[in-house]
């Protein structure tokens, strides 16, 4: 297989398989039923097989990325470039989507409509890879569009209960808004460039028009909408805590960072003319970290809390990129796309283990969907050691507890904060840290109440969790371990992708 | 200079859609704008999106609007403004003004970087066959997720019960 | 100051999408923010079709518009779709009968 045909296929086999996943799976289920009376929904397996096809063409790409660097393939006239960027991004949404189908296993089975829910799951990979390889603003903007679409359906999946729907309502509006915006923005840059091509093959001359610096404020808020950026993120909240528990790994581990990529490839554009992207970035880092730290404080169920901490997390990560976009440090960009990486593996991890225990709690409190309280964690760990552990890493990583993945690309974006020399750089930099501390006050008395706590009477009837599930949670602990202990072995993958942002906007 | 009374009338027509008391009338009106807006549209020579404009924006999403209506049935909307009506008319017409004062009047530069065909079939079929291949993407994800939001949930809770 | 088409248009532009954020910001029920959404599609389609007559690329706007309208009919109908439900179950459209979700 060449790696021109690989990239093709990596990009073009879930958009080719996922109606399929659909029709075989609904076909199953309606001959299964009137034939035997039971049941049969081969879709998992076949979302299974599929992502574990895409594997192979990444791995190629991959290959080819490292021996030759970046290189393109032409649809239509559309040139689509796997950069640094975009195979780290690949790679996280292949790892992350392969894991929440392999959980979903028991967390989905014999639900209504699982089919639909693994084939707007395989769509949704296909197009966050398709939107981070775009070097087309139009086009960046029809992959995002195309991303956008399944989450709203996977957050109101549950759609016979009302905050779910309240959840999905929510977000489609806001963020419909939000990509109208963009649009606008986008056409702006067009009339005023006559041209769509960013960062392809087709450099153009930027002329300075004082519309593109509003192109650029409106690429900022409209994306931002997704980015789940401060004044932007209330969608964010219900959305991750209402959707299934995968859905809910996915959006926040993948989702939200792929629309922060897609707002700097377009700022990436306009670049010339809007010099003070950086600056505007880290300002509503700052929003972000505090606001998700506090008011994550508050909460009473554990989804609720992990998405806020979701909101102060992207606040690290467009720290980091504003740090370099401002400063041209390396550092920041390659710490906030190394945080990208843990981040996606530690909620990922910790969305799971709640998902997980959510429907462990289904047998016993009769609805497989209640929120789970934090009162529920009570004594978590003497009837699950295994899970109660892996939780408990998942939230010290996130915390940033040294030696764990967290405190590593955290410290790396700090570093590159007091690399600069700036003192309100410098300052901005030990807010953050001291914001990192402050996030132990609720990670803490989770990981406290699990091993601490007497046990609620719903936890001896809860149900079993699954091997898959378990299969799962391993990985991506060790994963978390590993990375944590040797960070160095990342920086094949964060390095290039912070090349990328260097030079688009300092131009060496 | 004719062509102004369109542009009164697209604001007009616009403003009913949004501020008339009923769901229905606000639909209607919406047709008109889009009606306006494709006019506006062919006399910029693009005739054939006019056209799309016209059939979609003006017909099924109109008719689209009132069967929702018609399912949720056809309220007087009362409800007090999020923003107060002044403050937000205050924010947007600052925000107008400060851009229009950017754009307008229009220069037209010459633009020697001109790559794409001005045949519409072209640009779609050959050029953008991607974004069009997209559409496809977003018309089957959009089936599901219409048959998804639609889909009876009730027998889940009979698997529980059992 | 003579204007000329193009502006008029450009004037358009900006007058439906002044509607449609002036809509977004006081409006609650739910049938009418897609109404809004979609006078603000308008706004975008009209300025993709200018940016293209401006540009001499009138084939390419096309065949942007035309992608654009239907991404967004696609959006207006998973909202009448989730409108629908939510009048189903609690009965109002109205934005701040729905909201249960605390912050």
């Amino acid at each position: 297989m060449t790696a021109d045909f690989a990239f093709k296929s990596l990009l073009l086999l879930p958009v080719i398989a996922f109606p399929f996943i659909y029709l075989i799976g609904r076909a199953s289920v309606r001959l299964s039923t009137r034939n035997t009376g039971t049941q049969r929904n081969p879709a998992k397996w076949i979302a299974l097989f599929v992502m574990l096809l895409l594997v192979m063409p990444l791995v190629i790409v991959v290959k080819q990325f490292t021996a030759q660097g970046p290189f393109s393939t032409f649809i239509g006239s559309i040139e689509l470039k796997m950069d640094g960027v975009g195979i780290l991004m690949s790679i996280v949404v292949v790892l992350m989507s392969l894991a929440v189908v392999l959980f979903s296993d028991h967390y989905m089975s014999h639900e209504v409509g699982e089919e639909k829910y693994y084939a707007l799951l395989v769509c949704m990979t296909g197009m966050v890879m398709g939107m981070v390889t775009s070097t087309d603003l139009f086009n960046l903007w029809v992959w995002f569009e195309a991303m956008a679409i399944t989450p709203y359906i996977l957050v109101a999946f549950y759609h016979d209960r009302a905050p779910a729907l309240e959840a999905g309502v929510k977000y489609l509006f806001q963020s419909a808004a939000g990509t109208m915006l963009v649009l606008f923005g986008i056409i702006l840059v067009f009339m005023h460039t006559g041209s769509l091509c960013l960062g392809g093959s087709c450099a153009i001359e930027i002329p300075k028009e004082p519309a593109l610096v509003v192109a650029g404020l409106l690429f900022i808020t409209g994306f931002g909408v997704k980015a789940a950026l401060v004044p932007m993120h209330t969608w964010l909240p219900d959305a991750h805590s209402q959707a299934p528990s995968g859905v809910s790994a996915i959006l926040s581990g993948v989702v939200i960072e792929a629309a922060l990529i897609a707002m700097i490839r377009a700022l990436d554009m306009i670049s010339p003319v809007f010099t003070n992207a950086g600056t505007f970035l880290i300002i509503l880092s700052v929003g972000n970290i505090i606001l998700g730290n506090l008011l994550a404080l508050r909460q009473t169920q554990v989804k609720r809390m992990l998405a806020f901490s979701s909101i102060s997390h992207m606040g690290y990560i467009v720290l980091g990129i504003g740090i370099t976009m401002s400063y041209g440090l390396i550092n920041g960009a390659q710490g906030s796309f190394f945080h990208i990486v843990t981040h996606a593996l530690m909620k990922g991890l910790s969305f799971m283990i709640v998902g997980a225990l959510m429907h462990a709690y289904g047998n016993s409190k009769g609805d497989a969907h209640a929120p789970l309280e934090i009162s529920d964690l009570n004594g978590v760990a003497s009837r699950f050691p295994g899970l109660a552990f892996a939780l408990s890493i998942g939230l010290l990583s996130l915390a940033g507890i040294p030696p764990l993945a967290g405190f590593m690309s955290k410290w790396q974006i700090f570093v590159a904060g007091f690399e600069t020399g700036n003192p309100a750089m410098i300052g901005v930099v030990i807010f953050a840290a001291l914001n990192s501390v402050l996030s132990l006050a609720y990670y803490a008395p989770l990981i406290n109440r699990m091993y601490r706590q007497k046990p609620t009477p719903y936890l001896a009837k809860a149900g079993r969790i699954a091997f898959s599930m378990n299969m799962v949670f391993f990985a991506l602990g060790i994963l978390i371990i590993v990375v944590g202990v040797m960070p160095g072995t990342w920086n094949w993958l964060t390095n290039p992708a912070a090349q990328i942002i260097q030079k688009a906007f300092w131009g060496g | 200079m004719w062509q102004l009374f369109i542009v009164i009338g697209i604001c007009i027509a616009g403003f009913q859609a949004i501020e008339s008391k009923r769901l229905s009338h606000s639909a209607l009106w919406l047709a008109l704008t889009s009606a306006l807006t494709s006019w506006l549209m062919y006399l910029l020579g693009a005739v054939e999106a006019a056209v799309i404009e016209l059939s979609v924006g003006a017909g099924v999403v109109t008719i689209l609007l009132v069967f929702a209506i018609n399912i949720v049935g056809d309220q007087k909307d009362e409800s007090k403004p999020l923003v107060p009506k002044y403050l937000a008319m205050f924010i947007i017409l600052t925000a107008l003004v400060m851009l229009g004062s950017m754009l307008i009047p229009i220069q037209q530069a010459d633009f020697l970087t001109v790559t794409s065909t001005s045949v519409f079939a072209k640009s779609m079929w050959e050029e953008r066959i991607l974004d069009t291949m997209l559409q496809i993407v977003l018309l089957f994800a959009s089936v599901l997720g219409v048959l998804s939001l639609m889909e009876d949930r009730s027998n889940e809770k009979k698997d529980q019960s059992s | 100051m003579t204007l000329t088409f193009p502006d008029l248009v450009l004037i358009a532009v900006m007058a439906l999408f002044g509607i449609g954020l002036y809509a977004l910001l006081t409006i609650r029920n739910l049938i009418r923010i897609i109404v809004a959404l979609q006078v603000l599609v308008k706004g975008v389609i009209l300025l993709i079709i200018l940016a293209g007559y401006l540009t001499n690329q009138i084939g390419m706007a096309q065949s942007m518009a035309l992608t654009v309208i239907v991404a967004d009919t696609i959006v207006a109908v998973l909202g009448m779709a989730l409108a629908v439900q939510i009048m189903r179950k609690k009965k109002s459209l109205d934005t701040s009968d729905i909201a249960e979700l605390k912050r």
